[in-house]
């Protein structure tokens, strides 16, 4: 099950939010709830503190009583690490890049005129949906940064790990959209990872087999010693785990 | 005659080491003609001081000083410089001494059995000559390539010193050995003293080499923070003046709005229906064109790196001035990014280039340009994207002389991930959407 909040200090503007979604639950049969219509955001907080819950959210960024939405928005991952986020402005489109790649946003809806703010609703719901019911109980590899915070990626979003600085334990984990360092070991990682989806390829690199392109297999045929992910990162692959990776490949 | 056959070897050995030291380029006829003077006055001096039989003008000293003589006359007729030429011409001396001492060695050690047998000496010259011939090839190549390498790194004033020092610094060598050489005159353990002689000659030879190296890196280095400095001062001046034009700009741009909009009070009222209608299109054409210039530059004002400020103001400039639709997103200042700022420019400078050259290329309708710099925890992302048709092939982006657009260009994104590749804690990630191409340098904090 899916569940919505909304978080937006406007009292009018929240209610049409809530309204259009009403309307677009009620027209389609979707295992969606609204749970929380609120203007303070530590409600919502307070409440997917204390349940495991999979959610929809629709954030206000500039809120009152210096609430910043984004900040909001990085905690709720923290405990709804493939929360569904999207972002109410005032603002013209400038913050575009800093929705999609700081806090991984579904969207960000402007307000503007009635009918275009239903529209957008209308597609946030159904995109969220489509992708949670595409990949319903998938894990997450969660770490600490350097600076302390907790980072979950879902698996499927991960391309592979590779070692950092040389005489360090730094680890750098090549993502769909970017790449974060941390301090850990290859060892270490490989067992909270799922077997049969990540292999370890070379002394410093573990993959994720599900994420190789059709050219890495090939490259792999050729007897190439590194397959390039789809992120233009080079992945190595050692000569004695060449064959093994490519029964890994065939066995998914 | 036989003056003039016995100098020919030393001659040749003398000049092919100066060859491989000066790297000066000669014609033929100038090698032969230079070459058969050089034996004549070598041939001359050594016969005239065999009949003087002086003890310090003796009679490889003479014949050393007669060739030195010719090759600096000979490399002044090239390099219009006395004290390179007298430097080239002694270095190369003192390096064909050093491999002939190398060698005399086992001469002198064997040579006590049988001091004064002719067919021994006839046998020894004959293995002699030709190695005395490689190892003095080698070592005058080696220094050679050593000593040009830190000399064409030099301009004007520096040169000229260099030169003066290393001319000074071969003299010393050439007359240690000489010196040594008349004692060796004296004493009677030949062979010691030969192995004395070319550990010296070969310790000065090197110290010199490494004085003129690390003194032309250190000239080298001074040049070039020098530039640093003044290419950074003059981009703070060009920011300032940036900056200052765009006040000037937006308080124009008030002042404007608000005489057109007084002289809409004028027209308000009265019946004269074409002014208003125009003046009415006036002010809107203006609050449109003039909210756009705002926008997309006034998010610069968070960056606190003149440099990266300078490079992006320019760029961005240009993208606005190709129709591209430019969307700053930097939300927070940013004043600190752990990269060397040469790579940083370089970098970004790239990465904006590169979007802008496919959009002016590309044949697109409407031309978005997204750049933004993203402060999260610590690690810093640099996006920038551009609309595109279809995404480039990811194998191949990387790949030096890969382009999409044609023509001699596909060196930007190569040389991208070679500077990530020499920095610790940058790296980048490319994006490819259905119709958006995302560049993503990340940036951790280390």
């Amino acid at each position: 099950m899916l569940s919505i909040f909304v978080c937006e200090d406007d009292v009018t503007y929240q209610k049409k939010i809530s309204e259009h979604i009403h309307n677009h639950l009620s027209e389609m049969d979707f295992d969606i709830e609204l749970v929380l219509s609120t203007s303070n955001p530590a409600k919502i907080l307070k409440h997917i503190k204390n349940s495991k819950v999979k959610g929809l959210y629709f954030l206000d960024i500039e809120l009152e009583g210096g609430y910043n939405g984004i900040k909001i928005a990085k905690t709720i991952r923290e405990y709804d690490p493939r929360a569904y986020i999207a972002f109410i402005t005032s603002h013209p489109g400038y913050m575009s890049l800093t929705f999609e790649y700081k806090v991984e946003a579904l969207a960000y809806i402007q307000k503007e005129s009635n009918s275009s703010l239903r529209e957008k609703i209308k597609t946030c719901i159904d995109d969220a949906y489509q992708k949670h019911i595409a990949r319903p109980d998938e894990g997450c590899f969660i770490f600490k940064t350097p600076t302390g915070k907790q980072i979950s990626c879902a698996f499927e979003e991960i391309f592979f790990f590779t070692t950092g600085a040389p005489g360090t334990n730094q680890l750098i984990m090549h993502t769909k959209k970017r790449q974060y360092m941390f301090y850990h070991s290859l060892e270490k990682i490989s067992t909270e990872l799922p077997i049969g989806q990540f292999y370890r390829c070379h002394k410093s690199y573990i993959i994720n087999v599900g994420n190789i392109p059709e050219s890495g297999r090939k490259a792999l045929e050729q007897g190439k010693d590194r397959i390039i992910m789809p992120n233009g990162a080079d992945c190595l692959v050692s000569f004695r785990k060449r064959k093994a990776l490519v029964s890994v490949l065939d066995s998914l | 005659m036989i003056y003039f056959i016995m100098v020919t070897p030393s001659v040749i050995l003398f000049f092919m080491s100066f060859y491989n030291v000066s790297k000066l380029k000669f014609y033929f006829a100038e090698t032969v003609i230079a070459f058969l003077i050089m034996c004549l006055v070598s041939a001359i001096a050594v016969s005239s001081a065999s009949l003087m039989s002086a003890p310090l003008l003796s009679d490889d000293v003479l014949g050393n000083i007669s060739i030195v003589f010719c090759l600096t006359l000979f490399a002044y007729k090239k390099t219009k410089d006395m004290a390179l030429s007298a430097y080239y011409a002694l270095f190369s001396i003192s390096i064909t001494m050093f491999s002939n001492t190398l060698l005399a060695i086992p001469f002198f050690l064997f040579s006590d059995t049988a001091p004064e047998n002719a067919r021994y000496i006839f046998v020894f010259q004959i293995i002699f000559i030709p190695l005395a011939f490689c190892l003095s090839y080698l070592i005058s190549k080696y220094i050679g390539n050593m000593l040009q390498k830190s000399y064409t790194q030099l301009t004007g004033e520096i040169k000229k010193k260099y030169a003066l020092y290393g001319f000074i610094l071969s003299t010393l060598v050439y007359l240690l050995t000489k010196i040594n050489t008349f004692i060796y005159r004296l004493v009677d353990d030949r062979a010691l003293l030969s192995l004395v002689n070319a550990v010296l000659i070969l310790s000065v030879l090197f110290i010199a080499v490494a004085i003129i190296t690390a003194y032309s890196n250190a000239q080298q280095k001074l040049l070039v923070s020098e530039y640093k400095n003044q290419s950074l001062k003059d981009l703070e001046a060009h920011n300032q003046q940036l900056e200052t034009a765009y006040d000037e700009i937006r308080s124009y741009r008030h002042d404007h709005l608000n005489l057109l909009h007084s002289l809409m009070g004028f027209v308000d009222g009265k019946n004269n229906g074409d002014i208003k209608n125009h003046l009415i299109k006036t002010l809107k054409y203006a609050e449109e064109s003039l909210s756009k210039l705002d926008d997309s530059m006034d998010r610069l004002k968070y960056i606190y790196i003149p440099e990266l400020k300078g490079l992006l103001s320019v760029k961005l400039a240009h993208a606005l001035a190709n129709d591209i639709e430019v969307g700053l997103d930097i939300a927070e200042p940013v004043d600190d990014i752990p990269v060397d700022r040469m790579d940083l420019c370089r970098v970004v400078g790239i990465m904006v280039d590169n979007a802008i050259d496919e959009l002016i290329s590309g044949d697109y309708d409407y031309k978005l340009l997204k750049f933004g710099i993203i402060l999260d925890d610590g690690d810093i992302l640099i996006v920038c994207t551009n609309t595109c048709k279809s995404s480039p092939s990811i194998e191949n982006i990387f790949n030096k002389g890969y382009t999409t657009k044609g023509g001699n260009r596909g060196l930007g994104l190569y040389n991208l991930k070679r500077i990530c590749e020499s920095c610790q804690n940058l790296s980048f990630t490319v994006y490819p959407k259905e119709d958006e191409f995302a560049l993503i340098l990340s940036i951790r904090q280390v």
